[in-house]
């Protein structure tokens, strides 16, 4: 039942006119979700807000959130969770952010970190010029783009060019305990955060045609390295 | 088996002491790993299965494992194959609970599960769903080593246990005003990810097996009573590594 939401998401992605798939990743969220309003954005750890795609609503919307340097993106990736203000008016969260928004005809606002585990890249927000919160179906979809755009964020950081993007993904936004254990231990092994290695393992599985499951499991058997040495047989075991 | 009033008593004593304690810990901030974690282990006690587990429904709709009695790999491969087979499969798919009495009976039914199951020195299965109002969010696994499954005269207890976990996942309080279920069952999903991304990088720095890298996760959130997501959510950012873990 919800595999026909994944595969709603992408039908969506790949209807939009030709083009980067960041920003078809965009106008399918806004089409499919009723906001003509969408970013994704990446959050640095000096709170740095830098937008990576956006439909036009939602590059007005990133810039006044980076210029107060407050609002939905960075409480959504500071909790990790997602911040659902259906009615702009009312809350009082952002004491810069709100004021201005109000003032520029957003109504209300919908922040999804770009998140998996510990791993936190940024954030998707939707804008609306209307007031209403979200109906549960518009929420699970969104649950959803995000995870999709967080995948894309990874690959992006880790220098992966537009035109591979899309057959990156056909390898899947595999959810198994064993994709989360690799990337840990390539995390080590190559000395980067555990987000590029989640994506470097995406890239793995792409260019030898595997699943990430099956280039996690590998690398959790100790049966592969991705730092380049053999793995030592016997090693990590009981 | 015995079913003297003195037994029975006993059993409604421990049974009541089990809901309070379980109860108690919600009060204060808790995690909810060690929460369903603990759960199934007074599941365990409480002489209702051999071991137990917890799986949630993620964005995708897969199940993926959230807690379990005994944090083995073998277990987790249990949970695993579920996604395409077993009894919490068939239990999240029909939002009813699903019984076996004798797994040798179903090698036809999950081929897969069975063996594993069968191999692992289980002999029945029962799978409850985690239920609000009419969405099932996940269910709970039980597995017994000798056939014939749950007691009957337990049946209510069980579901009693999996609908305590149901209310451990509406309670999680770092989350920002009221959420929605679906935010609620995610955030949970990525406190368990947390851990297995914490796993994978202590079993590397460390040169242990995975279920030994949990084990000093889980001393050291033990030991200085941080709670065992944010013990992991420090590793992942290399606040913390298996060195000081060990040490700690």
């Amino acid at each position: 039942m919800q595999q026909r939401r994944i595969v709603r998401v992408l039908e969506a992605v790949a209807s939009q006119a030709p083009g980067p798939l960041a920003d078809r990743l965009c106008g399918g969220a806004a089409e499919v979700l009723g906001a003509p309003g969408v970013a994704l954005s990446l959050l640095t750890r000096d709170d740095l807000l830098q937008t990576v795609c956006a439909t036009d609503g939602g590059r007005d919307g990133e810039t006044m959130q980076a210029d107060l340097g407050e609002g939905p993106s960075y409480t959504a990736h500071r909790i990790g969770s997602p911040v659902l203000v259906g009615d702009l008016d009312l809350d009082d969260t952002w004491p810069a952010f709100g004021p201005a928004a109000t003032a520029s005809g957003l109504r209300s606002v919908f922040a999804f970190p770009l998140r998996r585990g510990a791993v936190r890249v940024g954030s998707m927000t939707l804008y609306r010029t209307v007031a209403g919160d979200l109906i549960d179906d518009q929420h699970a979809d969104a649950l959803v783009f995000a995870t999709v755009g967080l995948d894309l964020m990874l690959a992006l950081q880790a220098g992966r060019s537009a035109d591979e993007l899309d057959e990156l993904f056909l390898a899947g936004t595999g959810n198994s305990a064993q994709i989360h254990q690799a990337s840990g231990i390539v995390s080590v092994q190559l000395g980067v955060e555990v987000g590029l290695a989640l994506a470097v393992l995406r890239a793995h599985a792409f260019s030898g045609g595997l699943s990430l499951r099956e280039v996690a499991d590998d690398v959790v058997g100790r049966r592969l390295r991705l730092d380049g040495r053999s793995p030592e047989k016997g090693a990590n075991q009981q | 088996m015995e079913t003297t009033t003195e037994t029975v008593a006993l059993r409604e004593r421990r049974l009541v002491q089990t809901f309070v304690e379980l109860a108690d810990t919600l009060v204060e901030d808790f995690d909810l790993v060690e929460f369903l974690s603990a759960l199934t282990e007074r599941v365990v006690e409480l002489g209702l299965a051999a071991e137990a587990g917890i799986l949630l429904v993620d964005e995708s709709g897969d199940l993926q494992f959230m807690a379990a009695s005994h944090e083995r790999t073998h277990l987790l491969e249990l949970f695993q194959v579920q996604n395409q087979e077993g009894p919490c499969h068939d239990c999240f798919t029909t939002g009813t609970a699903i019984a076996v009495e004798d797994l040798q009976d179903e090698r036809e039914r999950w081929p897969r599960f069975a063996d594993k199951a069968l191999t692992a020195g289980f002999r029945s299965v029962q799978a409850v769903p985690l239920r609000l109002r009419g969405t099932v969010l996940g269910a709970m696994n039980l597995f017994l080593t000798e056939p014939g499954g749950v007691a009957e005269a337990v049946q209510t207890v069980v579901q009693a246990m999996a609908d305590v976990a149901t209310i451990g996942l509406l309670q999680q309080r770092e989350l920002h005003r009221a959420q929605t279920v679906e935010a609620q069952l995610q955030h949970a999903l990525h406190s368990r990810i947390s851990i297995e991304q914490a796993k994978g990088i202590v079993s590397e720095q460390a040169d242990v097996a995975m279920d030994a890298a949990f084990d000093i996760l889980r001393a050291y959130s033990r030991n200085n009573n941080i709670k065992l997501s944010e013990v992991s959510r420090s590793v992942v950012d290399g606040r913390l590594d298996a060195e000081r873990l060990q040490n700690g």
